[in-house]
């Protein structure tokens, strides 16, 4: 029985702006009703991946298929299953949103304009105003539209939610989540991590235009590490626990631990201790984050 | 070709257009009010006879005034009309599809299942469809201006001025277009088009100017333009037909180059 192909398909993709900028030999893929996080610090390489994956640039070395469909050389077939929100919106210049939509969906050949009405009641997009006279987050919905007004299988979304305020967000990844279930491959780009842990099945990890980590959300929660700070009685106890508990870092009458998998040891060595208080600080996937991207030292480091 | 594309094209330039149509039909209305005037005045044409020949032929003044043919041909179809409608054409290619790539304008129809190239072809077809309304219009305003106001239109033809002018603006507005596929940037596109122009227009003009030169008129197009003769019912068909095909093949090769730059900037 055949095993049918993911619905995004990169194999060895390398882009070279020069200088050491670009993406590098990146292979992934995203099935039919999964989410793949991609995520790294400004200049990693995020868009470029994707401005790849639409066949607007031309890989150096390297291909995409999406659906099959060759991502450069098949770019007119790719299209037909392909919404692409770029990061930065442009738009013809019209008198008003619904002017945007009805061209692009008659250079879609889109007749049935059901889901678009969805798209326009449910991000409450306003199509009377002119796309330039409209401020960042309706600009921005007008964009998520006009990208996906034809039900596309494969969502390519490049930090979709900048500009949106909470109660938008939320929306968002209800209805992410929402097209995942229907099946929709989707590859999500952005700098809001709880989006991301909340909907991604996978998350990548780009830094430099390479590929450092790729694994599955859950597993790299469970890596997550626990923190803990501890008040003692007095130096002295906080003195017998550092010496019990090599790992601590002691100051004063205080400690922080962190820790990774079970507790018991943390519990044993407070034992006949003065503990005065104890303050778990849950370590979100934000902080794991936070760690790679200092490390990574931002662009062109 | 992407019609809706082509539609949606044309509808927006639409005003521009007819703004220039009425600028074009005011300066015409002008000359054709003066022209009675004119000539009439016997000292205008005794200082035109004192002129060097070369110098008269080089701006078309050679026939004098003496018709309203000649007179519009000296004044306004050898110049500013021309060079005007060229302008038009050229500001219009550098602005599609450079302009609005470099606004990122252009992303959302390209991500759409209409080919680059149909994008280029659209492009091509607004851009002719707008010229040719321009052209048309602006003589068809002549045309009713002189019956207006009486002037003889005696052996005027402004059909084939009509045909003449069209195959020229086509062939200058596609060396536009190639120049903006082939720079994707704006300014440059502009700036390569409104030179190949001007030089293709100097070489004329030093054509005209000497007889030595006359070798010249065989590297620009505007040698195939000459009011005065499409006015008078002489075209050099032959020559226009080859111009449109040199107009088709720039098209072709800017439609092929587009569909496979690589787009770092849209
Ligand atoms: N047109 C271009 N010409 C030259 N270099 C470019 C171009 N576009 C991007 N780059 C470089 O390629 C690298 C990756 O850029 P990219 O836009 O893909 O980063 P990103 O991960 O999307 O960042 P951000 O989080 O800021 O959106 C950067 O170093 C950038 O400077
Ligand atoms: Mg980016």
């Amino acid at each position: 029985m055949a095993v049918p192909a993911p619905a995004i398909e990169a194999a060895d993709l390398s882009y070279d702006f020069g200088g050491g900028r670009g993406v590098f030999d990146l292979s992934f893929s995203v099935d039919r009703g999964e989410v793949l996080g991609w995520l790294g610090p400004n200049g990693a390489g995020k868009t470029t991946t994707m401005r790849l994956l639409t066949g607007l640039m031309r890989p150096r070395r390297g291909r995409v298929r999406l659906l099959g469909h060759d991502a450069w050389s098949g770019r007119e077939r790719a299209h037909r299953i392909l919404g692409y929100l770029p990061g930065e919106i442009g738009l013809p210049a019209e008198s008003s949103g619904g002017a945007v939509l009805d061209l692009l969906a008659a250079m879609r050949g889109l007749r049935d304009r059901a889901y678009e009405r969805s798209l326009v009641d449910r991000f409450e997009l306003d199509l009377r105003a002119a796309p330039h006279c409209l401020s960042k987050g309706n600009r921005q919905k007008l964009g998520l539209v006009a990208a996906l007004q034809h039900d596309p299988p494969v969502l390519l979304l490049d930090e979709p939610t900048s500009g949106f305020d909470p109660l938008m967000q939320e929306r968002f990844v209800a209805w992410l989540l929402e097209e995942k279930r229907r099946g929709k491959a989707i590859l999500l780009s952005s700098h809001q991590f709880s989006e991301v842990e909340r909907t991604a099945d996978r998350i990548a990890v780009l830094r430099q235009g390479r590929m450092v980590a790729l694994a599955e959300t859950g597993f790299l929660a469970q890596r997550d590490r626990r923190g803990y700070h501890l008040r003692f009685g007095g130096e002295a106890d906080a003195q017998r626990f550092a010496a019990a508990y090599p790992a601590a870092r002691v100051r004063g009458c205080t400690a922080e631990v962190e820790v990774q998998g079970p507790l018991r040891p943390l519990v044993d060595a407070l034992a006949g201790l003065e503990l005065l208080s104890l303050r778990e600080r849950q370590q979100s996937l934000e902080d794991a984050f936070l760690r790679i991207y200092a490390a990574a030292g931002g662009e062109g480091a | 070709m992407s019609g809706p594309l082509y539609r949606w094209l044309v509808r927006r330039a639409a005003r521009g257009v007819g703004a220039w149509v009425v600028l074009l039909a005011c300066y015409e209305w002008l000359l054709i009010w003066i022209y009675p005037s004119i000539a009439r005045n016997h000292a205008l044409s005794a200082v035109m006879a004192g002129l060097p020949r070369g110098l008269v032929a080089a701006f078309g003044l050679g026939g004098g005034s003496e018709t309203l043919a000649v007179f519009l041909s000296s004044e306004f179809f050898s110049f500013i009309w021309i060079l005007g409608l060229a302008g038009f054409a050229a500001v219009e290619a550098a602005r599609l599809p450079a302009g609005m790539l470099e606004r990122g304008q252009l992303t959302p129809l390209l991500l759409t299942p209409t080919s680059r190239r149909g994008v280029v072809v659209a492009a091509a077809a607004a851009l002719l469809t707008e010229i040719l309304a321009l052209d048309a219009l602006s003589l068809l305003a002549a045309a009713l201006l002189a019956a207006v106001y009486g002037v003889s239109r005696a052996g005027v033809d402004f059909g084939l001025l009509g045909l003449g002018s069209f195959v020229l603006l086509a062939f200058l507005a596609m060396v536009a277009l190639a120049a903006s596929c082939l720079l994707a940037d704006e300014r440059s596109a502009l700036g390569v088009a409104g030179g190949i122009g001007f030089i293709f227009y100097v070489l004329d003009f030093a054509a005209r100017l000497s007889p030595r030169l006359s070798g010249l008129t065989h590297l620009t197009p505007f040698a195939l333009y000459r009011p005065e003769a499409l006015l008078a019912g002489h075209a050099p068909l032959g020559g226009l037909a080859g111009l449109a095909l040199a107009a088709a093949g720039l098209l072709a090769l800017a439609a092929e180059w587009f569909s496979r730059l690589d787009l770092r900037m849209a």
